[in-house]
């Protein structure tokens, strides 16, 4: 009896060890938090659209809602942040300043681990720097 | 006594929900998108009903041949020699072709002989729309029969539909086969109709 639970006690150990490997194996190993870099272009316009914090969380959102104005409604001009009208496209109006895809777009969404689709048919600008 | 089963399912239902509507009330009410901070165009023009014209008077091989690639080279349409995967959106046809119930046998030679340019004729009940099962083409207000690339799924119900052909499928990545891409317009992927 007494050795039933020894052997049970110690199943459990390297279970919970088992269990427990990946966070112990990792410990220490966080990848860095990347950050994306603006380009020469974007940083001298000062303002995107619309708030930094609200594009940082909601660009996906927003690009969607362009995309359904533009093509199912027609609607082509967007008032964005202090009053400033915008021409209503991904290729022409944002990817013109954020003219850095890999180290504006691709960073973040690799860290993360998502891949948008958006350059399956989007042509992605020619970088700058 | 402490609490009974019943009340302590209750709490912990209400706490789940609690930390379940900040992030609702977020995703739906911080949304900034909404109708009065978009606008029509100034610059755009506006019509009942658009139309386009083809004078075939003074169209001849060369001046066809200059509007398909104007079409082609601005919308990044690709150049897939093989008939059965190419890709078109306007193109020649002989005369009796497109038109085969005005065509018959004593039909003016010059215009037997004569390239007909020929596109989507943006119809006005139109069938690839009716079938499409996304929505993906659909009939603007102003009678434009306009493709939304994005919800296409490429069952190409559509291409069985459309009575002219007009209607293209990509068998394959297109970008292979442009040779100049215009940087201000898209242009398409494998699986998707155009």
């Amino acid at each position: 009896m007494r050795n039933e639970s020894k052997i049970f006690a110690i199943v459990l150990i390297l279970f919970i060890c088992f269990l427990s490997f990946p966070f112990w194996y990792n410990l220490g190993k966080a990848s860095k938090i990347v950050k994306p870099e603006l380009s020469k272009k974007a940083k001298k316009e000062k303002f995107c659209v619309e708030e930094t914090e609200y594009m940082k969380s909601y660009h996906m959102k927003l690009l969607n809602e362009w995309r359904d104005m533009v093509v199912r409604k027609g609607r082509r001009v967007y008032i964005g942040l202090n009053d400033r009208q915008y021409d209503i496209s991904f290729q022409n109006t944002c990817l013109n300043c954020h003219n850095n895809k890999g180290e504006f777009c691709d960073k973040c969404h690799n860290y993360v681990g998502i891949k948008p689709y958006c350059w399956s048919c989007h042509i992605e600008p020619k970088e700058e720097n | 006594m402490g609490i009974n089963r019943r009340n302590f399912l209750k709490i912990i239902g209400i706490s789940i929900l609690g930390t379940g509507i900040r992030p609702a009330i977020n995703l739906f009410w911080n949304s900034k998108v909404n109708a009065s901070q978009v606008l029509k165009s100034p610059k755009a023009k506006t019509a009942k009903r658009w139309a386009m014209i083809v004078d075939l008077r003074i169209l001849d091989e060369k001046t066809a041949k200059k509007c398909i690639d104007a079409c082609h080279i601005t919308h990044n349409v690709p150049d897939i020699p093989d008939p059965r995967r190419e890709v078109k959106w306007i193109w020649t046809e002989s005369f009796e072709h497109a038109f085969p119930n005005q065509a018959h046998e004593h039909i003016k030679n010059d215009l037997k002989h004569k390239p007909v340019l020929v596109f989507c004729n943006n119809c006005e009940n139109p069938p690839c729309v009716r079938v499409c099962p996304t929505k993906a083409t659909f009939k603007r207000d102003d009678g434009i029969v306009m493709m939304d690339m994005h919800r296409c799924i490429g069952c190409r119900f559509c291409m069985a539909a459309c009575p002219y052909g007009s209607r293209s499928f990509n068998w394959m990545d297109p970008r292979p086969f442009i040779k100049k891409e215009n940087p201000e317009y898209p242009t398409r992927e494998k699986g998707v109709v155009e």
